[in-house]
């Protein structure tokens, strides 16, 4: 019996080599996998960039690094974790993009507590270059979305992976509408985007909600509704004067899809903004009573989806308009009834770099010509 | 034969209640032993008490891996759980550490594993927009999970 025993270990430890060798990704254990990224220690750095060239017809070219972030998060202990990035933009102003504690009680309740993306559409949130086509970032994104769009808050964030469900809840500062001038900050042309505070001494009257769900249940789509409901504020010595702060509301949906080689993605806007009439007098501006805009993209993997590679060739159409509706004597300006078509190529030679190059047609409803311009990028998110 | 059992032998250690529910409801059953699967042998190393023998009163019932996987940048804990004859019964995202690609936990998109083995075809598994990297990584740790499993039952360190 101890002899056949012995056997059969003799035969176990050979075979065991043996079949080692014919299966070396196996001895890639996970303490492996794990030393081999920086996953395994409480630091996480990260970054991502993008640089551009817009060369509109006509006009001179901009060559931009439009965005240098540096992603440094820290994580305490399981339940316990900081997210910081730090931004350069156009190569000299330093922002603070976000900075904020998440406190995981359960992967349905996170409570988080800082400077935080406003939970808005999709690139808002996943704005990083790599996660997009086109150069720049959709133009829905800038008049009417303020991207990128962050304020001070606290709520909660989690999941529930029964329902495919996941959403963010948080309590804001709001926009701000006035400077301590009492001049106005938002108006007619790029809507709320100007009255983003951005953690920088942030006013606030009463805290604007921002909320987001979103289901996966589906595979291959994803689905979400947003949410931002506040009224902004105006500096202390104008809080009394007619006029001075407006009401917003801002809801919105959007998709994304993937099947094979094939993508798509729309984002979809409605913001109804109160007392604009008397805000309009107060300041001489044209904001409008209504927002509307958005967009569908489809692009497809020119490459074989086995490949590392990725060349998506992708058409976008948008139209964004900070003039839907206007109230008391302001006439619709249909100069601020915008669309464009973008056409181009994501070449990303591996996940986390990508080439891009892409070509855009602007117009708006009061026929103004505007031009064409011609979009060359390179971006990296690590 | 007394010393192959030796091999498998094991020192108790119980995985989390989060673990021991999911797999409890997986076979509807209340009183599953965990059994943690040791190899004290150089040339295949098992991180510890990452794979389980599951049994009810003695009797095999199946197999249970509990790992990590990387995330774009952290890891997330997972849990795979066979039958017998190593096929994909169960599978979930036990704990997720970061924001991006919390997607993968998804019930319905888990559904896509079962009935699963080692050499099934991983290519028909849906993808998910936002959640390239963790889908990726959850393939790799599902197909690494069943082929441990399959060598340590080629080695008949498993039954």
């Amino acid at each position: 019996m101890k002899k056949l025993s012995l056997l059969a270990l003799l035969a176990l430890v050979s075979s065991i080599g043996f079949a080692q060798q014919s299966n070396p990704a196996l001895t890639q254990s996970t303490a492996q996998r794990i030393i081999s990224s920086n996953s395994g220690t409480p630091v996480t750095l990260g970054g991502y960039a993008e640089i551009k060239y817009n060369q509109p017809n006509g006009k001179n070219g901009t060559l931009d690094a439009h965005r240098v972030i540096a992603f440094i998060a820290y994580r305490f202990d399981d339940k316990l974790q900081f997210v910081s990035e730090i931004e350069f933009e156009h190569a000299s102003v330093l922002e603070v993009e976000q900075a904020f504690v998440n406190y995981n009680l359960s992967n349905a309740f996170n409570l988080r507590a800082g400077l935080m993306l406003v939970p808005f559409g999709i690139t808002n949130l996943y704005h990083e270059p790599t996660t997009f086509n086109g150069v720049n970032r959709p133009f829905l994104n800038k008049y009417i979305v303020p991207s990128t769009w962050r304020e001070i808050g606290v709520g909660f964030a989690g999941t529930d992976y029964a329902t495919s469900l996941s959403y963010e809840a948080y309590l804001f500062n709001g926009i701000r509408s006035l400077d301590s001038e009492g001049n106005g900050l938002i108006g007619g042309k790029n809507g709320i985007r100007s009255g983003r505070q951005s953690a920088e001494k942030a006013k606030m009257d009463s805290p604007s909600l921002a909320v987001k769900v979103d289901y996966f249940g589906i595979n291959g789509l994803r689905t979400a509704v947003s949410g931002f409901f506040g009224r902004s504020v105006a500096d202390d010595d104008y809080l009394d004067v007619t006029g001075a702060t407006v009401g917003i509301s801002m809801i919105g949906g959007d998709y994304r899809y993937v099947n094979g080689r094939f993508t798509s993605r729309g984002e979809f806007v409605y913001a109804s903004l109160s007392d604009t009439e008397a805000y309009n007098q107060l300041t001489g501006k044209s904001l409008g009573s209504a927002f509307s805009g958005g967009y569908v993209e489809a692009a497809f993997n020119l490459l074989s989806v086995e490949k590392k590679q990725k060349l998506d060739a992708f058409v976008r159409y948008q139209e964004y308009d900070t003039h839907a509706k206007t109230a008391g004597n302001l006439a619709q300006n249909d100069a601020y009834d915008r669309n464009d078509v973008t056409m181009g190529l994501s070449f990303h030679p591996t996940p986390g770099v990508v080439f891009k190059g892409d070509y855009q047609w602007f117009g708006d409803r009061a026929n103004n010509d505007l031009g064409n311009q011609i979009n060359f990028g390179v971006g990296v998110w690590f | 034969m007394s010393s192959l059992a030796c091999l498998a032998l094991t020192p108790l250690s119980q995985p989390s209640k989060k673990v021991v529910k999911q797999v409890q409801a997986t076979f509807d059953i209340e009183t599953i032993d965990f059994t943690p699967i040791v190899v004290d042998h150089s040339s295949i190393t098992l991180e510890e008490n990452t794979y389980y023998k599951l049994s009810v009163q003695d009797s095999l019932i199946g197999y249970a891996v509990i790992d990590k996987a990387p995330s774009k940048t952290a890891l997330f804990d997972y849990l795979v759980v066979t039958d017998k004859e190593l096929s994909i019964l169960r599978s979930r995202v036990i704990t997720y550490r970061e924001e991006y690609g919390g997607a993968i936990g998804s019930y319905r998109w888990l559904k896509q594993f079962i009935g699963k083995k080692h050499d099934s075809d991983f290519n028909d598994i849906a993808a998910i927009s936002g959640a390239t990297i963790s889908v990726q990584s959850m393939k790799k740790a599902i197909i690494e999970s069943l082929e441990t499993l399959q060598l340590l039952q080629n080695e008949k360190i498993i039954p």
